[in-house]
């Protein structure tokens, strides 16, 4: 007996201990709560974080100055703390702002201001001019950043409904020009197509996005090597073959909604969105994984672990890092809303869900967003307290 | 424009507007933001139908249930009738002030299935929800359980069972 307790004793202690996300405490990013202050991390594809040079910047929404306003604060990547909010927006009202880095320690950002798409490049210290990317109605903008280009993609204004486009952009120190503005589908315009999200891939770019032209919501993606031409939309998410309600020949699909993309820059792209299709529980966390830069994606995977099987799962965010691909979400299943994350080994094999400190708890956690970056996962997400509601960052390692 | 390009028109028109799983047709729902406010004006309670594109059983309640004249004249008197789009990023106004989309009031109030309705008294508190496809006769009852007042002295079964149809 003494001989096998000393064996296991030997074994445990050559076993390579399993690595894990560990994340260092949070940190506010919008500044204090107040009461009535209402932030928002909310966007097409959920692009709120970016980094370039040695800064991180996240942006929002909120109302500090009486009206839906868009701002960004930054911190140093190797420094907790981040410098007060810049107010990015100029207009009357601003929404769904997304960010990408340029390098140099600046920014580009993009949001909805007076109903339409516009851009701003900033840094700590200066900003550019706010630049329409769209002079007609137009909204959910979505950007990607990569390989030494910029493109953007938004709904525009199409008759009843918004038609999804994708346009060039350049930087020039704080200036931007954009490029002619194309359809991403080029078929006759019959019904919306809604939160875009784009990643920059090797090959050029993906794009994922809500279409509703079968007479209910599908998820479709296509892929462009110059972002002036897009491959033929293929179908994103699974529809069950059978059901209840197909059979009675109501309705036309389960609920599928808010995609978001993110790349490794290479070839790896993956999705997660919200699916109903098992409906009795609400939306549930569903992801797929590309090898070949959003060309094609594999079988649809169930993100979550099944202690979150009885409560739906809200507003998931994506980072594809070297140890996995990482979902993050909100679920109420210990009562209130908390961000929740899995990361994915391999095929089909996604870890139990975590939680991080500061993003669990009393009050209300939510609208997680992510990026991979230095080495480092980085997390932001709404508080939301008795004190008033704040946008919280952490930043996390594999180790 | 010839004869039957009309027709193919209208019936693309009609097959659209089948295959949506919109408020139901002749109804009079407004916003959430828009329905507060009336029900405040009026002093009428709100009944608050939260849809989805494309939902089967929204669908299914819109033909079956919706459908029936004396619901909709019942309905349309008793209530300030409010539809949801349960993934829309159309935005409201609540009354603290807040801005958000329609699918944001939907996490808010946890509405996980789709349909959903609440029935909420004029300053928005709720009341009852109820989830998933209902009959006339359910219809009917909720009304009599809200607009009678019993829902401040029993659950809905219990009056139900002391008040069958």
């Amino acid at each position: 007996m003494r001989m096998l307790a000393a064996g296991l004793l030997g074994l445990a202690l050559t076993l390579p201990a399993q690595a894990e996300w560990v994340f260092a405490d949070f940190e506010a990013a919008s500044g204090e709560p107040r009461v009535k202050l209402f932030p928002h991390l909310e966007s097409a594809g959920r692009g709120n974080l970016a980094a370039s040079g040695d800064r991180l910047a996240v942006v929002w929404e909120d109302n500090r100055d009486g009206s839906p306003q868009v701002y960004a604060a930054l911190r140093r990547l190797d420094r907790p703390g981040f410098a007060a909010p810049l107010r990015l927006s100029t207009g009357r009202e601003a929404y769904e702002p997304v960010v990408v880095g340029l390098g140099g320690d600046r920014f580009l950002a993009a949001f909805e201001q007076d109903g339409k798409v516009v851009a701003r490049v900033f840094s700590a210290t200066a900003q550019g001019a706010p630049t329409p990317l769209d002079q007609t109605v137009s909204a959910q903008v979505t950007l990607a950043a990569g390989n030494g280009r910029l493109h953007a993609a938004w709904g525009r204004r199409d008759g009843r409904f918004l038609r999804l486009v994708s346009a060039p952009l350049a930087v020039d120190g704080m200036q931007i020009s954009t490029g002619a503005a194309r359809a991403v589908d080029t078929s006759p315009t019959q019904d919306e197509q809604l939160y875009a999200s784009l990643a920059a891939t090797a090959q050029g770019y993906a794009i994922a996005w809500e279409d509703r032209r079968a007479g209910h919501t599908r998820l479709l993606t296509a892929t462009s090597s110059d972002g002036a031409q897009w491959s033929t939309p293929q179908p994103l998410n699974e529809i069950p073959r059978q059901s209840s309600a197909a059979e009675l020949g109501l309705g036309r699909g389960p609920g599928v909604t808010r995609v978001s993309l993110a790349g490794d820059g290479a070839a790896t792209v993956a999705a997660v969105w919200m699916d109903k299709r098992d409906f009795l529980s609400g939306y549930d966390t569903y992801a797929g994984v590309s090898a070949d830069g959003g060309q094609s994606f594999g079988a649809n995977e169930k993100a979550q672990d099944a202690f979150g099987a009885e409560k739906p799962q809200w507003h998931p965010a994506v980072a594809v890092t070297p140890h996995g691909v990482v979902a993050a979400w909100d679920d109420p299943r210990d009562d209130t809303p908390d961000i929740w994350l899995s990361t994915r080994h391999s095929e089909k094999e996604w870890s139990d869900d975590f939680t991080v400190t500061g993003a669990a708890g009393p009050g209300s956690q939510d609208n997680p967003v992510l990026l991979w970056h230095g080495d480092r996962l980085h997390l932001a997400w709404v508080h939301k307290g008795e004190g008033g509601a704040q946008v919280r960052y952490a930043q996390g390692r594999w180790e | 424009m010839n004869a039957l390009t009309c027709l193919l028109a209208l019936a693309t028109l009609l097959f659209a507007a089948a295959v949506q799983a919109d408020p139901p047709a002749g109804y009079a729902f407004v916003p959430y933001d828009e329905g507060l406010r009336q029900a405040q004006a009026s002093g009428r309670k709100i009944f608050l139908y939260f849809g989805r594109y494309g939902c089967a059983w929204c669908d299914k309640t819109n033909k079956e249930s919706f459908f029936d004249a004396g619901l909709k004249q019942r309905y349309s008197d008793n209530y300030v009738l409010v539809y949801v789009d349960a993934e829309s990023g159309n935005r409201l106004t609540l009354p603290s002030g807040e801005r958000l989309t329609e699918m944001e009031l939907g996490a808010r109030l946890n509405v996980f299935a789709t349909p959903v309705f609440l029935y909420l008294e004029p300053d928005g508190s709720p009341i009852l929800k109820v989830p998933g496809f209902k009959t006339v006769q359910d219809f009917r009852d909720f009304d009599r359980y809200i607009q009678g007042g019993h829902y401040r002295k029993m659950k809905l079964l219990e009056f139900l069972a002391e008040n069958p149809a």
